[in-house]
């Protein structure tokens, strides 16, 4: 294997599954969250060795990953449709909160517009700074902020989302 | 719910994201990637084909310049640093690490090496700013009875502002093949790194401290001393430390006097040396660098050693970890951090000191970018061993507090 190839390898070993939940708070869907970040991987590849030598190869990589979850969202058709009944079966060690939890912030995600879901994502779940979300988004600082802020008074009223924040309040 | 600020609120949603966006059932592989891209390049291929046969040999290529982002540096703290990167006995034989809360100690994340095969150099962490690190890789190989290390690879951690990884990503330049790292340090805006080491193959000037400039990924050597007989000979201990701009280097030496029957005696005094060259990126010989300080100015001989040395990022200051046995004045053997002028490299000023009773236990010391924190291992030879950072004279503990499970910690 040659450098480039191997530093590709390495990249992906380590923060695939960091990628993955970050596609997974974008998506809510595992299947798409994997069809997600393969994509995205794939998109970065042949451009690896340019990529490589920048300080934060990540930072180009999350910004692939969530143009080509745009691009999908702007789609009208995405080749799969949303069933009530999931065809999963049940993780034995999936406990009822989690769950909960699960549901509950997929459906305040589902909420947001998909921008505010973006923004929200990167910046609290991956932590990225206003000015890195808006370099990933290719926006400006002032719209992250209006953005987040709008994303933050819409989930203050998501009555399920609230009850939960209120028990970790407790 | 209306009560809760902003902040609150974002703590408690990452918490909940973090639970809901639990580990991903799958693995997405490398083989699958590149599974994709294959198929992408075959369709990309077919139909380009395709459009060459119906408009007639028109092709269009679109390319795309993608410029990436300048690296994030953290805010000033005013207070401790958040994270601390922690080595301990349990974990180095896992080949990993752990970072953890400053605060509460909780492990926020954990680091390996993602160069297969290879191990997380003890104490081979240099902090760049409060969030990010870098750290050395080895890779070692069995020759006859021993072990040798047959080379070095430096990667870049980046910490989000809750500690977790955030990229993990080889430096440009820090690919070392046949270097054995022992020291590192780096520029708080992680622009240039030193190490210190040794090359497996002997040679007559050694290479002892690379000076690595991550934009270019260009090397500046420094070499060492042969051992001549009857010459004054030192190498670098694994000790070394820049300035904020990268200027000065600094490095811990112990002269020794190579003895030979044929050749005219030398002579060393004055015990420890702390030495610096400038500017470290033009590389060149050891031997022209000057002193900054040497250890009888601070001491007896006879009592103690200078353990480490690290100078301020200002260059003015000298922060060095010292030990000494019982002297005359005092009954008790002693671990502290004193600091002297660069300019005079006397008259040291204590930071602070532990008594250990007869003898004493040192693990190690670290110090944050900004040289104001400082992390201390150490402890009484019989006893426990206390980890914490020093504040106005005190040894604050570190969580959680078990100086004698711990190999490094660095902030």
């Amino acid at each position: 294997m040659d450098r480039e190839a191997e530093g590709f390898a390495q990249f992906v070993e380590t923060r695939e599954r960091a990628l993955q939940r970050t596609a997974w708070l974008l998506t809510g869907d595992w299947a798409l969250a994997e069809d997600l970040v393969q994509t995205a991987l794939a998109r970065t590849w042949p451009h690896w060795g340019r990529i490589k030598r920048r300080d934060d190869p990540e930072i180009y990589v999350r910004r692939v990953l969530v143009n080509t979850w745009a691009t999908w969202c702007r789609r009208r058709w995405r080749g799969e449709l949303a069933a009530a009944t999931v065809p999963d079966s049940v993780d034995p060690a999936d406990f009822a909160t989690e769950v909960a939890v699960r549901m509950a912030v997929r459906g305040a995600l589902g909420s947001l517009t998909d921008r505010q879901r973006a923004v929200l994502v990167l910046r609290v779940f991956d932590d990225l700074s206003e000015a890195q979300v808006a370099q990933v988004l290719g926006c400006a600082l002032g719209t992250v902020k209006s953005t987040m802020a709008q994303a933050l008074a819409r989930l203050r009223q998501d009555r399920r989302l609230t009850e939960l924040m209120e028990l970790e309040t407790r | 719910m209306n009560e809760i600020s902003a902040s609150e609120m974002e703590r408690q949603l990452r918490i909940l994201m973090n639970i809901a966006a639990d580990q991903p059932p799958r693995r997405v592989s490398v083989e699958a990637v590149r599974a994709r891209v294959t198929r992408r390049r075959t369709a990309q291929f077919l139909a380009a084909a395709a459009a060459v046969v119906l408009v007639g040999g028109v092709g269009v290529a679109l390319a795309a310049q993608v410029t990436g982002p300048a690296p994030a540096t953290g805010p000033v703290q005013a207070g401790p640093p958040p994270f601390y990167l922690q080595q301990s006995i349990a974990a180095a034989a896992a080949s990993s690490g752990v970072v953890r809360s400053s605060a509460t100690g909780e492990v926020t994340a954990t680091f390996g090496c993602p160069w297969r095969g290879a191990r997380v150099a003890i104490s081979a962490i240099a902090p760049a700013d409060n969030r990010t690190f870098f750290l050395v890789c080895q890779k070692a190989a069995a020759q006859g009875t021993t072990t040798v290390i047959t080379g070095s690879r430096i990667y870049r951690l980046n910490l989000t502002r809750s500690g977790r990884a955030a990229s993990y990503a080889l430096v440009n330049g820090g690919d070392l093949p046949g270097f054995s790292v022992s020291g590192i340090a780096a520029t708080p805006d992680g622009s240039e790194l030193a190490v210190s080491g040794s090359t497996a193959v002997a040679a007559t000037s050694p290479v002892e401290v690379i000076v690595i400039n991550t934009k270019t990924g260009a090397h500046a050597l420094w070499t060492g001393l042969a051992k001549v007989p009857g010459k004054v000979w030192y190498s670098v201990r694994g000790d070394i430390s820049l300035t904020a701009n990268g200027r000065e280097l600094a490095f811990l030496v112990e002269p020794r006097c190579v003895k030979a029957t044929a050749a005219p005696q030398c002579h060393v005094s004055g015990g420890e040396e702390v030495r610096a060259v400038s500017p470290a990126d033009r590389g060149g010989q050891l031997s022209s660098s000057r002193l900054l300080m040497k250890q009888a100015w601070i001491m007896q001989l006879s009592v103690g050693y200078i353990n480490h040395a690290v100078i301020s990022p200002d260059g003015s200051k000298l922060t060095l970890a010292v030990v000494s046995g019982p002297a005359r004045s005092q009954a008790q053997s002693s671990v502290s951090v004193q600091q002297v002028p660069t300019a005079t490299g006397r008259h040291p000023r204590i930071l602070y000191r532990m008594f250990t009773g007869n003898g004493f236990t040192y693990q190690f010391f670290s110090s944050d970018p900004s040289g104001r924190y400082l992390i201390l291992d150490a402890g009484p030879a019989r006893g426990a061993l206390a980890n914490g950072w020093i504040d106005q004279g005190r040894l604050v503990p570190l969580a959680p507090a078990n100086g004698a499970s711990v190999l490094y910690e660095t902030w």
